[in-house]
């Protein structure tokens, strides 16, 4: 009889140890700054993207998608206010928006789409194998999850990470940091060589 | 055609909520979702649920919140309804609850209006206009930002 507690506290305390074994790894680890991490996808127009060919550049990347109401365009929409506040900087800053959704995001509703926000946003897509990688590299949760009738949604993460220009990652930001706070970040990045 | 104007109307009149600032974002060719935020006020000493809602703009149309899990990837979670309490009200704003529109018929261009019927839990139903914002909006009166230096 008194064992039946102390039974189900073990219970209780391996399935919160079976939780966290399984947890899904996401975005909140702190980016460390480390070595510059290779990356290879697409723009709208077929051509290739990559890590190098961004170097130079202080890039903001978002991995997002289309069909995503509510929290997709708030980031995209502080990432243009964020641009807008940057000035003359703005041009040494690439935002790039990167599909989670490669089935739906065709290459022609993303080149509709980002420019809706800022038209220094470049959409990025890419085979489904360039995608994982790229999701693998960012530590980027993307789940696809059944919704209403042939519909589903995706569960995904959403910080936008901040690359410098040798292409390592320097930080992250989001539309809960103030406008500001995320200018002066990516000043002092762009200052670093 | 008169009776059911004549309906509506009764049914906006007698209706238990009052809906403000609606709006929605504007969305792309071929972007098959889209979100509307509002305010949802409830006048009467009696809680009222908000069930769904339809627009002419949609095939369908869901209650949705956006939740954020410890890993801090976001999840939308569909509702079955939302509650409005007795002398209060509920803000359906991003980053928590929104009317999801799915299989939109057309883009939503930014300045236009859209319309929605908000249906409640006795089966009335309240009209509301829905402006459609820039994309990137997050509250009713969000200017766009000027983009180009």
């Amino acid at each position: 009889m008194s064992f039946r507690p102390v039974i189900i506290s073990l219970v209780v305390l391996a399935l919160a140890g079976l939780a966290l074994a399984f947890a899904p790894t996401g975005t909140t680890a702190r980016p460390d700054q480390g070595d510059a991490r290779p990356f290879q996808l697409r723009d709208t127009e077929g051509n290739l993207v990559t890590d190098t060919s961004l170097r130079g550049q202080v890039v903001l990347l978002y991995f997002g998608y289309t069909f995503c109401p509510d929290v997709c365009p708030t980031e995209l929409g502080y990432v243009a206010r964020v641009l807008r506040a940057m000035g003359d900087d703005v041009e040494r800053t690439t935002p790039l928006f990167v599909t989670v959704d490669p089935e739906r995001d065709t290459p022609e509703l993303l080149k509709g789409y980002a420019p809706l926000f800022h038209p220094r946003i470049r959409a990025l897509t890419g085979t489904p194998e360039e995608l994982a990688a790229v999701f693998k590299t960012f530590g980027v949760t993307a789940r696809k999850v059944p919704g209403a009738g042939s519909h589903y949604l995706m569960d995904h993460s959403s910080s936008i990470t901040v690359l410098d220009r040798q292409g390592r990652v320097a930080a992250t930001i989001g539309s809960t940091d103030t406008i500001a706070r995320s200018v002066t970040t990516l000043r002092d990045i762009l200052g670093k060589p | 055609m008169i009776r059911t104007a004549f309906l509506l109307a009764l049914a906006t009149i007698v209706s238990a909520v009052e809906i403000s600032g609606a709006f929605a974002r504007a969305t792309a060719p071929g972007q098959g979702a889209a979100g509307v935020f509002m305010t949802v006020k409830n006048p009467s000493d009696q809680p009222v649920e908000v069930t769904g809602a339809t627009s002419s703009r949609a095939g369908r149309v869901e209650l949705h919140r956006t939740e954020t899990g410890a890993d801090g990837v976001k999840r939308m979670v569909h509702q079955p309804s939302i509650t409005i309490p007795a002398k209060g009200q509920v803000v359906l704003a991003p980053g928590g609850l929104h009317v999801m529109l799915l299989d939109l018929t057309a883009p939503l261009t930014e300045g236009s209006t859209i319309d929605l019927d908000v249906t409640l839990g006795d089966g009335t139903k309240v009209t509301t206009p829905v402006i459609v914002k820039w994309a990137g909006a997050t509250d009713a009166t969000a200017e766009k930002p000027s983009c180009c230096p």
